[in-house]
Protein backbone atom coordinates (compact mmCIF):
# COMPACT_ATOMS: atom_id res chain seq x y z
CA UNK A 1 0.00 0.00 0.00
CA UNK A 2 1.08 3.37 -0.52
CA UNK A 3 -0.33 5.95 2.16
CA UNK A 4 -3.64 7.14 3.22
CA UNK A 5 -6.10 8.42 0.69
CA UNK A 6 -8.74 9.09 2.46
CA UNK A 7 -8.84 10.37 6.52
CA UNK A 8 -11.50 10.50 8.36
CA UNK A 9 -11.32 12.33 11.61
CA UNK A 10 -13.79 12.48 14.41
CA UNK A 11 -16.65 12.90 12.28
CA UNK A 12 -19.85 13.36 14.15
CA UNK A 13 -23.44 13.58 12.66
CA UNK A 14 -26.49 13.40 14.39
CA UNK A 15 -30.11 13.73 13.55
CA UNK A 16 -31.88 15.18 17.03
CA UNK A 17 -30.82 12.92 19.81
CA UNK A 18 -29.52 10.30 17.43
CA UNK A 19 -25.67 10.13 16.73
CA UNK A 20 -25.86 8.58 13.06
CA UNK A 21 -21.89 8.66 13.39
CA UNK A 22 -19.97 9.25 16.49
CA UNK A 23 -16.84 10.15 16.69
CA UNK A 24 -15.53 7.92 13.82
CA UNK A 25 -11.92 8.18 12.35
CA UNK A 26 -10.63 5.47 10.27
CA UNK A 27 -7.83 5.61 7.22
CA UNK A 28 -8.38 4.26 3.94
CA UNK A 29 -5.25 3.59 1.96
CA UNK A 30 -4.25 3.99 -1.43
CA UNK A 31 -5.56 1.08 -3.89
CA UNK A 32 -6.66 -0.52 -0.70
CA UNK A 33 -10.54 -2.14 -1.21
CA UNK A 34 -12.13 -0.99 2.06
CA UNK A 35 -15.49 -2.15 3.38
CA UNK A 36 -18.33 -1.00 5.72
CA UNK A 37 -19.85 -3.42 7.13
CA UNK A 38 -22.76 -2.95 9.63
CA UNK A 39 -26.75 -3.45 10.61
CA UNK A 40 -29.11 -0.93 9.04
CA UNK A 41 -29.07 2.03 11.45
CA UNK A 42 -25.43 1.73 11.78
CA UNK A 43 -24.05 4.87 10.35
CA UNK A 44 -22.85 2.83 7.16
CA UNK A 45 -25.33 5.30 4.54
CA UNK A 46 -24.46 8.57 6.58
CA UNK A 47 -20.39 8.35 6.20
CA UNK A 48 -20.95 7.37 2.53
CA UNK A 49 -23.19 10.63 2.42
CA UNK A 50 -20.29 12.32 4.38
CA UNK A 51 -17.40 10.68 2.43
CA UNK A 52 -19.45 11.85 -1.25
CA UNK A 53 -20.37 15.68 0.42
CA UNK A 54 -23.98 15.01 0.23
CA UNK A 55 -24.23 15.53 4.20
CA UNK A 56 -22.28 18.13 6.05
CA UNK A 57 -21.69 16.69 9.53
CA UNK A 58 -21.71 18.39 13.17
CA UNK A 59 -18.03 17.75 13.80
CA UNK A 60 -14.85 16.14 12.43
CA UNK A 61 -12.61 16.51 9.21
CA UNK A 62 -12.91 14.17 5.56
CA UNK A 63 -9.99 14.70 3.98
CA UNK A 64 -8.85 13.13 0.36
CA UNK A 65 -4.88 13.11 -0.29
CA UNK A 66 -4.47 14.92 2.75
CA UNK A 67 -6.60 17.74 1.55
CA UNK A 68 -9.59 18.98 3.57
CA UNK A 69 -12.27 17.95 1.64
CA UNK A 70 -15.23 18.56 4.50
CA UNK A 71 -16.95 21.99 2.97
CA UNK A 72 -15.89 20.65 -0.77
CA UNK A 73 -18.89 20.48 -3.02
CA UNK A 74 -19.47 16.87 -4.77
CA UNK A 75 -18.85 17.58 -8.34
CA UNK A 76 -15.51 19.33 -7.19
CA UNK A 77 -14.36 15.43 -4.86
CA UNK A 78 -13.34 13.27 -7.28
CA UNK A 79 -14.79 10.78 -5.67
CA UNK A 80 -16.98 8.25 -7.83
CA UNK A 81 -20.21 6.92 -6.59
CA UNK A 82 -22.13 3.86 -7.57
CA UNK A 83 -24.91 3.60 -6.01
CA UNK A 84 -27.00 0.22 -5.02
CA UNK A 85 -29.45 0.43 -8.42
CA UNK A 86 -27.07 1.88 -10.28
CA UNK A 87 -28.54 4.93 -10.93
CA UNK A 88 -27.65 5.01 -14.92
CA UNK A 89 -29.51 7.88 -16.71
CA UNK A 90 -32.55 6.22 -18.40
CA UNK A 91 -33.09 8.66 -21.20
CA UNK A 92 -29.20 8.47 -22.27
CA UNK A 93 -28.02 5.61 -24.20
CA UNK A 94 -24.54 3.36 -22.82
CA UNK A 95 -21.87 5.36 -24.19
CA UNK A 96 -24.07 8.45 -23.13
CA UNK A 97 -23.85 7.39 -19.86
CA UNK A 98 -20.20 6.35 -20.01
CA UNK A 99 -18.97 9.42 -21.56
CA UNK A 100 -20.90 11.66 -19.18
CA UNK A 101 -18.34 13.33 -17.19
CA UNK A 102 -16.18 12.77 -19.89
CA UNK A 103 -18.42 15.65 -21.73
CA UNK A 104 -18.37 17.17 -18.67
CA UNK A 105 -14.25 17.85 -19.06
CA UNK A 106 -15.05 19.25 -22.17
CA UNK A 107 -12.51 16.09 -23.55
CA UNK A 108 -12.78 16.02 -27.36
CA UNK A 109 -15.24 13.19 -28.88
CA UNK A 110 -12.62 11.38 -30.47
CA UNK A 111 -10.68 11.11 -26.88
CA UNK A 112 -14.36 10.27 -25.14
CA UNK A 113 -14.93 7.79 -28.17
CA UNK A 114 -12.24 6.03 -27.51
CA UNK A 115 -11.94 6.35 -23.96
CA UNK A 116 -15.77 4.64 -23.85
CA UNK A 117 -14.72 2.10 -26.71
CA UNK A 118 -11.54 1.21 -23.78
CA UNK A 119 -13.60 1.05 -20.62
CA UNK A 120 -16.24 -1.22 -22.76
CA UNK A 121 -13.62 -3.48 -23.69
CA UNK A 122 -12.64 -3.40 -19.59
CA UNK A 123 -15.93 -4.42 -18.57
CA UNK A 124 -16.17 -6.67 -21.35
CA UNK A 125 -19.47 -4.95 -22.33
CA UNK A 126 -19.67 -5.54 -26.52
CA UNK A 127 -20.02 -2.83 -28.81
CA UNK A 128 -23.50 -3.28 -29.31
CA UNK A 129 -24.81 -2.25 -26.33
CA UNK A 130 -23.33 1.20 -27.18
CA UNK A 131 -26.48 2.39 -28.34
CA UNK A 132 -28.75 0.44 -26.12
CA UNK A 133 -30.57 2.34 -23.13
CA UNK A 134 -30.27 1.22 -19.74
CA UNK A 135 -33.66 -0.58 -19.56
CA UNK A 136 -32.15 -3.22 -22.18
CA UNK A 137 -29.71 -4.67 -20.15
CA UNK A 138 -29.05 -7.62 -17.86
CA UNK A 139 -28.49 -6.31 -14.06
CA UNK A 140 -25.46 -7.22 -14.56
CA UNK A 141 -24.22 -5.51 -17.44
CA UNK A 142 -26.07 -2.15 -15.66
CA UNK A 143 -23.52 -2.39 -12.88
CA UNK A 144 -20.70 -3.19 -15.44
CA UNK A 145 -21.91 -0.19 -17.31
CA UNK A 146 -22.36 2.09 -13.77
CA UNK A 147 -18.74 0.91 -12.86
CA UNK A 148 -17.40 2.08 -16.88
CA UNK A 149 -19.58 5.70 -16.23
CA UNK A 150 -17.72 5.87 -12.58
CA UNK A 151 -14.09 5.06 -13.68
CA UNK A 152 -14.24 6.80 -16.87
CA UNK A 153 -13.40 10.50 -14.95
CA UNK A 154 -10.53 8.55 -13.26
CA UNK A 155 -11.98 9.31 -9.71
CA UNK A 156 -9.57 8.81 -6.59
CA UNK A 157 -11.47 7.01 -4.69
CA UNK A 158 -14.87 4.92 -6.16
CA UNK A 159 -17.77 4.76 -3.30
CA UNK A 160 -20.20 1.67 -4.18
CA UNK A 161 -23.08 1.08 -2.01
CA UNK A 162 -24.27 -2.61 -1.48
CA UNK A 163 -22.88 -3.57 -4.91
CA UNK A 164 -23.99 -7.12 -4.52
CA UNK A 165 -27.40 -6.98 -2.52
CA UNK A 166 -29.38 -6.69 -6.05
CA UNK A 167 -28.14 -9.34 -7.92
CA UNK A 168 -28.45 -12.61 -7.87
CA UNK A 169 -25.76 -15.12 -7.25
CA UNK A 170 -25.24 -15.93 -10.67
CA UNK A 171 -24.72 -12.13 -11.40
CA UNK A 172 -22.72 -11.84 -8.32
CA UNK A 173 -20.15 -14.08 -9.77
CA UNK A 174 -19.99 -12.26 -12.82
CA UNK A 175 -19.37 -8.53 -11.25
CA UNK A 176 -16.85 -9.63 -9.00
CA UNK A 177 -13.81 -10.01 -10.61
CA UNK A 178 -14.75 -6.63 -11.60
CA UNK A 179 -15.04 -5.00 -8.11
CA UNK A 180 -11.49 -7.14 -6.96
CA UNK A 181 -9.51 -6.08 -10.13
CA UNK A 182 -10.50 -2.25 -9.56
CA UNK A 183 -7.07 -0.87 -8.00
CA UNK A 184 -5.01 -3.08 -10.44
CA UNK A 185 -6.81 -2.24 -13.83
CA UNK A 186 -7.86 1.03 -12.67
CA UNK A 187 -5.73 2.51 -10.44
CA UNK A 188 -8.50 3.15 -8.16
CA UNK A 189 -9.09 3.13 -4.47
CA UNK A 190 -12.48 1.46 -3.54
CA UNK A 191 -14.67 1.77 -0.76
CA UNK A 192 -17.97 -0.86 -0.07
CA UNK A 193 -20.58 -0.11 1.72
CA UNK A 194 -21.75 -3.86 2.59
CA UNK A 195 -24.34 -5.20 4.68
CA UNK A 196 -24.19 -8.85 4.34
CA UNK A 197 -20.45 -9.64 6.32
CA UNK A 198 -19.71 -12.41 4.11
CA UNK A 199 -19.73 -10.18 0.98
CA UNK A 200 -16.91 -8.17 2.49
CA UNK A 201 -15.08 -10.80 3.64
CA UNK A 202 -15.05 -12.07 0.25
CA UNK A 203 -13.98 -8.67 -1.42
CA UNK A 204 -12.32 -6.30 0.83
CA UNK A 205 -8.32 -6.19 1.95
CA UNK A 206 -9.29 -4.21 5.29
CA UNK A 207 -13.19 -4.12 6.99
CA UNK A 208 -14.67 -1.33 9.30
CA UNK A 209 -17.41 -2.56 11.63
CA UNK A 210 -19.99 -0.11 12.47
CA UNK A 211 -22.38 -0.20 15.06
CA UNK A 212 -25.04 2.53 16.39
CA UNK A 213 -23.05 5.02 14.12
CA UNK A 214 -19.80 3.78 16.45
CA UNK A 215 -16.93 2.33 14.84
CA UNK A 216 -16.15 -0.81 16.25
CA UNK A 217 -13.42 -2.23 14.42
CA UNK A 218 -11.05 -2.01 11.82
CA UNK A 219 -9.20 -5.25 10.45
CA UNK A 220 -8.36 -7.87 7.37
CA UNK A 221 -10.73 -10.55 6.91
CA UNK A 222 -8.29 -12.43 8.48
CA UNK A 223 -8.02 -10.84 11.50
CA UNK A 224 -11.71 -10.03 11.67
CA UNK A 225 -12.63 -13.55 11.83
CA UNK A 226 -9.83 -14.64 13.74
CA UNK A 227 -10.03 -12.16 16.90
CA UNK A 228 -13.22 -10.46 17.02
CA UNK A 229 -12.66 -7.05 19.51
CA UNK A 230 -16.25 -6.55 20.96
CA UNK A 231 -19.58 -8.75 21.33
CA UNK A 232 -21.22 -7.08 18.43
CA UNK A 233 -18.71 -8.17 15.88
CA UNK A 234 -18.89 -11.06 17.57
CA UNK A 235 -22.64 -11.60 16.85
CA UNK A 236 -22.26 -10.17 13.32
CA UNK A 237 -19.55 -12.86 12.70
CA UNK A 238 -21.85 -15.76 14.35
CA UNK A 239 -22.76 -17.57 11.44
CA UNK A 240 -19.55 -17.13 9.58
CA UNK A 241 -17.30 -18.50 12.27
CA UNK A 242 -19.51 -21.57 12.47
CA UNK A 243 -19.49 -22.04 8.62
CA UNK A 244 -15.46 -21.38 8.76
CA UNK A 245 -15.18 -24.26 12.25
CA UNK A 246 -17.01 -26.40 9.87
CA UNK A 247 -15.60 -26.16 7.00
CA UNK A 248 -12.20 -26.40 8.50
CA UNK B 1 -67.39 -7.00 -22.30
CA UNK B 2 -65.89 -5.59 -19.42
CA UNK B 3 -65.39 -7.39 -15.89
CA UNK B 4 -68.11 -5.88 -13.83
CA UNK B 5 -70.98 -6.47 -16.07
CA UNK B 6 -70.60 -9.53 -16.32
CA UNK B 7 -71.27 -10.08 -12.70
CA UNK B 8 -73.45 -13.79 -13.27
CA UNK B 9 -69.99 -15.46 -14.76
CA UNK B 10 -68.06 -13.89 -11.88
CA UNK B 11 -69.82 -15.62 -9.07
CA UNK B 12 -70.61 -18.72 -10.97
CA UNK B 13 -66.22 -18.64 -11.45
CA UNK B 14 -65.75 -17.76 -7.20
CA UNK B 15 -68.32 -20.56 -6.32
CA UNK B 16 -66.75 -23.15 -8.57
CA UNK B 17 -63.20 -22.33 -7.74
CA UNK B 18 -63.06 -21.50 -4.16
CA UNK B 19 -66.15 -24.36 -3.46
CA UNK B 20 -66.98 -22.42 -0.19
CA UNK B 21 -69.85 -19.94 0.70
CA UNK B 22 -67.71 -17.88 2.71
CA UNK B 23 -65.59 -16.84 -0.18
CA UNK B 24 -68.54 -16.22 -2.83
CA UNK B 25 -69.83 -13.88 -0.57
CA UNK B 26 -67.01 -12.31 -0.79
CA UNK B 27 -66.76 -12.04 -4.39
CA UNK B 28 -70.30 -11.10 -4.86
CA UNK B 29 -69.78 -8.06 -2.30
CA UNK B 30 -66.41 -7.30 -4.33
CA UNK B 31 -68.11 -6.97 -7.63
CA UNK B 32 -71.32 -5.39 -6.24
CA UNK B 33 -68.58 -2.65 -5.04
CA UNK B 34 -67.41 -3.04 -8.79
CA UNK B 35 -70.61 -2.75 -10.20
CA UNK B 36 -71.14 0.72 -7.85
CA UNK B 37 -68.19 2.24 -9.08
CA UNK B 38 -68.95 1.40 -12.52
CA UNK B 39 -72.32 3.24 -12.22
CA UNK B 40 -70.95 6.16 -10.32
CA UNK B 41 -68.22 6.71 -12.84
CA UNK B 42 -70.34 6.52 -15.36
CA UNK B 43 -72.62 9.35 -13.97
CA UNK B 44 -69.36 11.49 -13.42
CA UNK B 45 -68.86 10.98 -17.75
CA UNK B 46 -72.02 11.31 -18.44
CA UNK B 47 -72.06 14.64 -15.93
CA UNK B 48 -69.12 16.07 -17.79
CA UNK B 49 -69.98 14.72 -21.49
CA UNK B 50 -73.10 15.92 -21.58
CA UNK B 51 -73.18 19.88 -21.39
CA UNK B 52 -69.78 19.63 -23.31
CA UNK B 53 -70.96 17.51 -26.64
CA UNK B 54 -74.39 19.46 -26.06
CA UNK B 55 -71.98 22.58 -26.68
CA UNK B 56 -69.86 20.94 -29.25
CA UNK B 57 -72.47 19.46 -31.68
CA UNK B 58 -75.32 21.88 -31.15
CA UNK B 59 -73.27 24.86 -33.77
CA UNK B 60 -71.94 22.01 -35.70
CA UNK B 61 -75.93 20.77 -36.68
CA UNK B 62 -76.59 24.74 -37.38
CA UNK B 63 -72.86 25.35 -39.61
CA UNK B 64 -74.50 28.88 -40.57
CA UNK B 65 -73.89 29.60 -37.01
CA UNK B 66 -70.30 28.81 -37.20
CA UNK B 67 -69.53 31.11 -40.30
CA UNK B 68 -71.69 33.62 -38.46
CA UNK B 69 -69.38 33.52 -35.76
CA UNK B 70 -66.23 33.51 -38.10
CA UNK B 71 -67.28 36.18 -39.87
CA UNK B 72 -67.47 38.26 -37.12
CA UNK B 73 -64.30 40.35 -36.64
CA UNK B 74 -64.68 40.57 -32.58
CA UNK B 75 -64.45 36.92 -32.53
CA UNK B 76 -61.20 36.39 -34.90
CA UNK B 77 -59.47 39.10 -32.75
CA UNK B 78 -60.72 37.69 -29.52
CA UNK B 79 -59.80 34.12 -30.93
CA UNK B 80 -56.01 35.68 -31.60
CA UNK B 81 -56.11 37.36 -28.62
CA UNK B 82 -57.39 34.25 -26.60
CA UNK B 83 -54.33 31.91 -28.23
CA UNK B 84 -51.89 34.30 -28.29
CA UNK B 85 -51.97 35.15 -24.54
CA UNK B 86 -52.24 31.34 -23.78
CA UNK B 87 -49.49 30.35 -25.19
CA UNK B 88 -47.37 33.01 -24.10
CA UNK B 89 -48.52 32.32 -20.41
CA UNK B 90 -47.86 28.28 -21.11
CA UNK B 91 -44.58 29.14 -22.55
CA UNK B 92 -43.52 31.54 -19.80
CA UNK B 93 -44.76 29.49 -17.03
CA UNK B 94 -42.53 27.04 -17.86
CA UNK B 95 -39.00 28.52 -17.01
CA UNK B 96 -40.49 29.94 -13.73
CA UNK B 97 -41.69 26.53 -12.94
CA UNK B 98 -38.33 24.79 -13.77
CA UNK B 99 -37.20 27.43 -11.18
CA UNK B 100 -39.34 27.35 -8.51
CA UNK B 101 -39.03 23.32 -9.09
CA UNK B 102 -35.18 23.29 -8.40
CA UNK B 103 -34.98 25.59 -5.80
CA UNK B 104 -38.35 24.11 -3.73
CA UNK B 105 -36.93 20.25 -4.16
CA UNK B 106 -32.94 21.01 -4.42
CA UNK B 107 -32.37 23.52 -2.13
CA UNK B 108 -35.61 23.08 0.13
CA UNK B 109 -35.50 26.83 1.70
CA UNK B 110 -37.08 27.64 4.92
CA UNK B 111 -40.65 27.55 4.06
CA UNK B 112 -40.76 25.34 1.59
CA UNK B 113 -44.56 23.89 2.00
CA UNK B 114 -45.70 27.55 2.26
CA UNK B 115 -44.55 29.04 -0.62
CA UNK B 116 -45.47 26.13 -2.90
CA UNK B 117 -48.81 26.62 -1.57
CA UNK B 118 -49.03 30.00 -2.53
CA UNK B 119 -47.69 29.16 -5.51
CA UNK B 120 -49.73 26.53 -6.64
CA UNK B 121 -52.78 25.74 -4.15
CA UNK B 122 -53.67 29.32 -3.60
CA UNK B 123 -54.03 30.83 -6.80
CA UNK B 124 -56.18 27.41 -8.17
CA UNK B 125 -58.57 28.06 -5.46
CA UNK B 126 -58.39 31.80 -5.68
CA UNK B 127 -61.59 33.62 -6.73
CA UNK B 128 -60.24 35.32 -10.00
CA UNK B 129 -62.15 38.16 -10.26
CA UNK B 130 -60.63 39.18 -6.88
CA UNK B 131 -57.32 38.48 -8.49
CA UNK B 132 -58.52 40.81 -11.25
CA UNK B 133 -59.27 43.23 -8.62
CA UNK B 134 -56.24 43.22 -6.88
CA UNK B 135 -54.05 44.07 -10.25
CA UNK B 136 -56.58 46.50 -11.00
CA UNK B 137 -54.97 48.23 -8.28
CA UNK B 138 -51.79 47.25 -7.92
CA UNK B 139 -51.02 48.31 -11.50
CA UNK B 140 -54.07 50.32 -12.36
CA UNK B 141 -54.26 54.28 -12.52
CA UNK B 142 -53.09 55.21 -9.40
CA UNK B 143 -50.13 52.94 -9.61
CA UNK B 144 -46.69 54.01 -11.39
CA UNK B 145 -47.66 51.93 -14.22
CA UNK B 146 -50.66 51.53 -15.74
CA UNK B 147 -51.68 48.23 -17.51
CA UNK B 148 -55.48 48.81 -17.45
CA UNK B 149 -57.00 47.28 -20.73
CA UNK B 150 -53.61 46.32 -22.32
CA UNK B 151 -52.56 43.32 -23.93
CA UNK B 152 -50.43 42.45 -21.11
CA UNK B 153 -52.83 42.67 -18.50
CA UNK B 154 -54.75 39.88 -20.09
CA UNK B 155 -51.18 37.94 -19.89
CA UNK B 156 -50.77 38.76 -16.34
CA UNK B 157 -54.31 37.84 -15.51
CA UNK B 158 -53.92 34.41 -17.48
CA UNK B 159 -50.85 33.65 -16.10
CA UNK B 160 -51.89 33.96 -12.81
CA UNK B 161 -54.55 31.39 -12.76
CA UNK B 162 -52.87 29.31 -15.33
CA UNK B 163 -48.97 29.02 -14.32
CA UNK B 164 -49.44 26.66 -10.67
CA UNK B 165 -50.56 23.83 -13.13
CA UNK B 166 -46.94 23.51 -14.67
CA UNK B 167 -45.04 24.68 -11.67
CA UNK B 168 -47.03 22.10 -9.56
CA UNK B 169 -46.47 18.90 -12.45
CA UNK B 170 -42.78 19.89 -12.83
CA UNK B 171 -41.69 20.67 -8.79
CA UNK B 172 -43.72 17.29 -8.12
CA UNK B 173 -41.11 15.57 -10.54
CA UNK B 174 -38.14 17.56 -9.69
CA UNK B 175 -38.93 16.21 -5.97
CA UNK B 176 -38.93 12.50 -7.24
CA UNK B 177 -35.67 13.10 -8.86
CA UNK B 178 -34.34 14.35 -5.73
CA UNK B 179 -35.57 11.47 -3.72
CA UNK B 180 -33.17 9.28 -6.13
CA UNK B 181 -29.29 8.72 -6.39
CA UNK B 182 -29.45 10.01 -10.12
CA UNK B 183 -28.39 14.12 -9.07
CA UNK B 184 -25.75 12.81 -7.23
CA UNK B 185 -24.12 10.85 -9.62
CA UNK B 186 -24.16 12.89 -11.76
CA UNK B 187 -22.54 15.39 -9.47
CA UNK B 188 -20.53 12.95 -8.23
CA UNK B 189 -19.10 13.11 -12.26
CA UNK B 190 -18.30 16.65 -12.50
CA UNK B 191 -22.19 17.77 -12.68
CA UNK B 192 -22.69 22.03 -11.97
CA UNK B 193 -26.24 23.20 -11.35
CA UNK B 194 -26.33 23.65 -15.15
CA UNK B 195 -25.62 20.61 -16.43
CA UNK B 196 -27.58 18.85 -13.91
CA UNK B 197 -30.73 21.26 -15.03
CA UNK B 198 -30.03 20.87 -18.70
CA UNK B 199 -28.59 17.68 -19.55
CA UNK B 200 -30.29 15.27 -16.50
CA UNK B 201 -33.85 17.16 -14.65
CA UNK B 202 -35.27 18.98 -17.89
CA UNK B 203 -34.99 15.81 -19.89
CA UNK B 204 -35.94 13.30 -17.51
CA UNK B 205 -39.30 15.46 -16.98
CA UNK B 206 -40.16 16.52 -20.69
CA UNK B 207 -43.12 14.73 -20.07
CA UNK B 208 -44.33 16.36 -17.20
CA UNK B 209 -43.01 19.47 -17.76
CA UNK B 210 -45.46 19.05 -21.49
CA UNK B 211 -48.14 17.99 -18.96
CA UNK B 212 -47.53 21.18 -17.04
CA UNK B 213 -47.30 23.60 -20.67
CA UNK B 214 -50.80 21.94 -21.84
CA UNK B 215 -52.22 22.38 -18.98
CA UNK B 216 -51.19 25.56 -18.26
CA UNK B 217 -52.29 26.30 -22.10
CA UNK B 218 -55.79 24.87 -21.44
CA UNK B 219 -56.55 26.89 -18.12
CA UNK B 220 -55.12 30.31 -19.85
CA UNK B 221 -57.59 29.80 -22.79
CA UNK B 222 -60.91 29.64 -20.24
CA UNK B 223 -59.84 32.09 -17.94
CA UNK B 224 -62.65 34.70 -17.64
CA UNK B 225 -62.67 36.67 -14.40
CA UNK B 226 -59.54 38.40 -13.45
CA UNK B 227 -59.55 39.43 -17.01
CA UNK B 228 -62.60 41.24 -17.44
CA UNK B 229 -61.85 43.23 -14.76
CA UNK B 230 -57.78 44.14 -14.91
CA UNK B 231 -57.78 43.98 -18.93
CA UNK B 232 -61.61 44.89 -19.96
CA UNK B 233 -63.09 44.09 -22.70
CA UNK B 234 -61.39 45.88 -25.74
CA UNK B 235 -61.94 44.71 -29.10
CA UNK B 236 -58.51 42.91 -30.77
CA UNK B 237 -56.43 44.17 -27.96
CA UNK B 238 -58.26 42.30 -24.53
CA UNK B 239 -61.48 40.75 -25.95
CA UNK B 240 -60.98 36.84 -25.28
CA UNK B 241 -63.57 34.27 -26.17
CA UNK B 242 -65.15 33.98 -23.01
CA UNK B 243 -65.26 37.66 -22.66
CA UNK B 244 -66.83 37.50 -25.94
CA UNK B 245 -68.93 34.70 -24.91
CA UNK B 246 -70.47 36.68 -21.96
CA UNK B 247 -70.51 39.80 -24.14
CA UNK B 248 -72.96 38.10 -26.82
CA UNK B 249 -74.65 35.22 -24.73
CA UNK B 250 -77.58 37.96 -23.67
CA UNK B 251 -78.65 38.38 -27.11
CA UNK B 252 -77.42 35.77 -29.07
CA UNK B 253 -76.86 32.57 -26.91
CA UNK B 254 -76.31 30.12 -29.55
CA UNK B 255 -73.56 31.90 -31.09
CA UNK B 256 -72.51 32.37 -27.74
CA UNK B 257 -72.38 28.76 -27.58
CA UNK B 258 -70.42 28.28 -31.46
CA UNK B 259 -67.85 30.79 -29.34
CA UNK B 260 -67.75 28.30 -26.36
CA UNK B 261 -67.18 25.37 -29.10
CA UNK B 262 -64.53 26.67 -30.64
CA UNK B 263 -63.13 26.91 -27.28
CA UNK B 264 -63.76 23.11 -26.32
CA UNK B 265 -62.00 22.11 -29.68
CA UNK B 266 -59.13 24.20 -28.76
CA UNK B 267 -58.36 23.24 -25.23
CA UNK B 268 -59.42 19.41 -25.78
CA UNK B 269 -57.36 19.51 -28.82
CA UNK B 270 -54.21 21.01 -27.07
CA UNK B 271 -54.16 18.56 -24.41
CA UNK B 272 -54.55 15.94 -26.72
CA UNK B 273 -51.62 16.81 -29.23
CA UNK B 274 -49.29 17.02 -25.82
CA UNK B 275 -50.48 13.94 -24.08
CA UNK B 276 -49.43 12.43 -26.91
CA UNK B 277 -46.02 14.05 -27.99
CA UNK B 278 -45.55 13.55 -23.76
CA UNK B 279 -45.81 9.53 -24.78
CA UNK B 280 -43.35 9.84 -27.12
CA UNK B 281 -40.89 10.90 -25.14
Amino acid sequence: MNGNLLTIEHLTKRYGQVAALDDVSFAVQKGERFGVVGESGSGKTTLLRCILGITISDEGRVSLENKDITGVPVEHRGIGYVPQDFGLFPHLSVSENIAFGLRIQKISLQETRSRVETLLKAMQLSEELMSRKPRELSGGQQQRVALARALAVSPKLLLLDEPLSNLDEATKDEVLPYLRTLSDRFGTTAMFVIHTIQDALDLCDRIGVFHRGRLLQVATPHELVGKPTTPQVSRLLAGIRQNHTHSS
Amino acid sequence: MIDGFCLADLYSAGYRSNGDSNSAIIMIMRDKISFLLIVLASLLVLWFSVPLLYALFRPIMQPELLAQLFADSRFRGALVISISTAVLSALLAVPFAIAIAYVLAFLRPRGAILIETALVDVPQTFPPVAEGLIYLVLLGSDAPINLIGTFAAVLIAKFFVASPFAIGFVTRKFRDLERSDIPIIARSLGAGTGTLLWRVLIPLSLRDILGGFSLTFARAMGEFGGTLIFAGVIAWKTEIIPTYVSRVSAETPLLALAATAVLVVFSTLSILTFKSLAKRV
